[in-house]
């Protein structure tokens, strides 16, 4: 049982969402990529199939969960994805190190960076991550 | 026997799963005491008998590799095994980590499985009990 396995979708994957798929009402959870880069990996979910994953997650459909709950649950994916990331991409005798997630509702300000995003469309349902920063567009570069 | 278990995450989530998957590996009777930050999880350690504790790495207050040191260093806590998750190990923080103490140190997403494996240390290495 992890937080994989708790929640099990059929996905579609999607290269480079159009701006049209990242609504203005999505929940985010943006989790600081500190060293060796900087920059930012971003979660963002809609906010219904937001509120289907934290019920699954805490099993409890019955009651309700607190936006609070459903945006912890964001941030906790976030936050492992960010670190599958990073151990892709750094060397294993080389240290990096995140930040503690932020969440919020609707649009994420992602700056001046440059943003790789991937769409991964559960149903009908969308989720974006996106990886926002200079240094990970020139390591895909290279 | 685990009877009182300190889990150190500033997710509710992670703590969550943290505990189903030790109840999972077997700890089904043990008394889990949450806490939000490794500030919290020493006060925790210093008034109570604790006989496991499983903490984060990012955490606000006090990170995870902080809490492992004042444990290390106090006498009455030096012994207590320690697993560390965290979503922000790899090779070289892992070995960091189990050069200052660490029993274990387990990847995020944990798994039941992936805690047990840890367990079974405190039983092949007679880590239990402390002063």
């Amino acid at each position: 049982m992890t937080l994989e396995n708790m929640t099990f979708e059929e996905i579609e994957v999607v290269d480079e969402p159009a701006s049209a798929e990242i609504s203005d009402d999505m929940i985010w959870a943006a989790v600081p990529i500190l060293q060796p880069h900087e920059g930012q990996l971003v979660v963002r979910v809609a906010p219904e199939y937001a509120k289907i994953l934290a019920e699954e997650v805490f099993g409890s459909a019955d009651e309700a969960i607190s936006d609070a709950a459903v945006k912890d649950v964001i941030a906790e994916m976030a936050n492992t994805i960010a670190g599958r990331f990073m151990n892709e991409l750094v060397p294993s005798d080389e240290e990096f190190r995140l930040g503690l997630p932020n969440t919020g509702v609707g649009k994420f300000q992602e700056g001046s960076d440059q943003v790789t995003s991937i769409l991964i469309n559960v149903g009908e349902h969308p989720l974006v991550t996106s990886v926002i920063g200079n240094d990970f567009v020139k390591l895909t570069n290279e | 026997m685990i009877q009182n278990v300190v889990i150190a995450d500033d997710s509710s989530t992670a703590r969550m799963i943290i505990r189903r998957c030790l109840e999972i590996a077997g700890c089904i009777d043990a008394n889990f005491i949450e806490v939000a930050d490794g500030k919290q999880a020493l006060e925790v350690l210093r008034e109570s008998e604790v006989d496991l504790l499983v903490t984060d790495l990012n955490m606000p207050n006090m990170d995870g590799r902080t809490l492992l040191k004042h444990v290390k260093a106090s006498p009455r806590l030096t012994n207590l095994p320690i697993v560390v998750v965290s979503s922000a190990s790899n090779e070289a923080v892992r070995d960091e980590l189990m050069s200052q103490g660490a029993l274990a140190v387990v990847d995020k997403p944990i798994s039941p499985a992936r805690l047990a494996e840890a367990l079974k240390k405190l039983t092949d290495e007679n880590q239990w009990g402390y002063a």
